[in-house]
């Protein structure tokens, strides 16, 4: 059987079938993990997959020497925790969810990565912000134009372009 | 069937998320915080005049 460190250079490079496999060995037992902190079998099967698509987005920045288990599981526990912030359950979250079943130092050093923190502070953005960033920064539209074609008045555009400015800023901050 | 549905959607989810993070990256580069920062607050005073005339107009008929 092909090792997990095999298989992350494999998906860093590009390769779709090693991501496959890596799903095919982790992800029963990363729901596993998700249900004991969510309760719930649909949303924690939702965390998983949402895990896998921030791997696969930061893939070319794994390590292969890392633990690929460390990385999924820190990265669902995360996801978990923002969906029990989101349903209110837990207005103060508490301190007792589940350890991932990993190496405590790896979750530490995964959950420092910039470039995970940076695309899981994306990947909370609403999908106005998210149209509006790709249409300013990717695209090079001017706000009139972005205001234009989002039914929003310039006002609104760069208001809400410079909070995510402002929130991406902060994220980091404090994620660092 | 699992290569059909659920890797395409983390594939499309995972691409989508990696679009974002180029744009945010270059995104700093295009825009100064000061320069923001007055064109937000001068976007919220210019919403604002309107109403501030309407009350003023308002109260100078009482």
């Amino acid at each position: 059987m092909t090792e997990d460190r095999e298989l992350v250079a494999l998906l860093k490079a590009g390769n779709e079938d090693a991501l496959e496999q890596l799903i095919m060995r982790w992800r029963s037992r990363a729901e596993t993990y998700a249900v004991s902190i969510l309760h719930d079998t649909q949303t924690a099967e939702d965390a998983v997959q949402e895990a896998f698509s921030r791997i696969y987005a930061a893939r070319a920045s794994l390590d292969e020497d890392r633990s690929f288990p460390a990385y999924l599981y820190t990265i669902v526990k995360r996801i978990c925790i923002d969906e029990l912030r989101k349903q209110r359950r837990f207005p103060e979250l508490p301190g007792d969810l589940p350890d991932p079943p990993v190496d405590s130092a790896e979750t530490e050093y995964i959950r420092g990565l910039e470039r995970l923190n940076r695309i899981h502070l994306l990947a909370n953005l609403d999908e106005t912000d998210r149209k509006l960033l790709l249409a300013f920064s990717l695209e090079g539209k001017p706000t009139k134009q972005i205001a234009r074609d989002m039914n929003l008045s310039d006002g609104q555009v760069r208001v809400r372009l410079h909070r995510i400015r402002r929130k991406l800023k902060k994220g980091m901050n404090d994620d660092a | 069937m699992m290569r059909d549905d659920y890797l395409n959607e983390i594939i499309h989810r995972g691409n989508e998320l990696a679009m974002l993070e180029q744009a945010a990256l270059t995104f700093p580069k295009k825009t100064s915080p000061v320069r923001w920062i007055v064109a937000a607050a001068c976007s919220v005073l210019i919403s604002l005049i309107p109403s501030v005339c309407s009350a003023q107009a308002f109260f100078q008929m009482i």
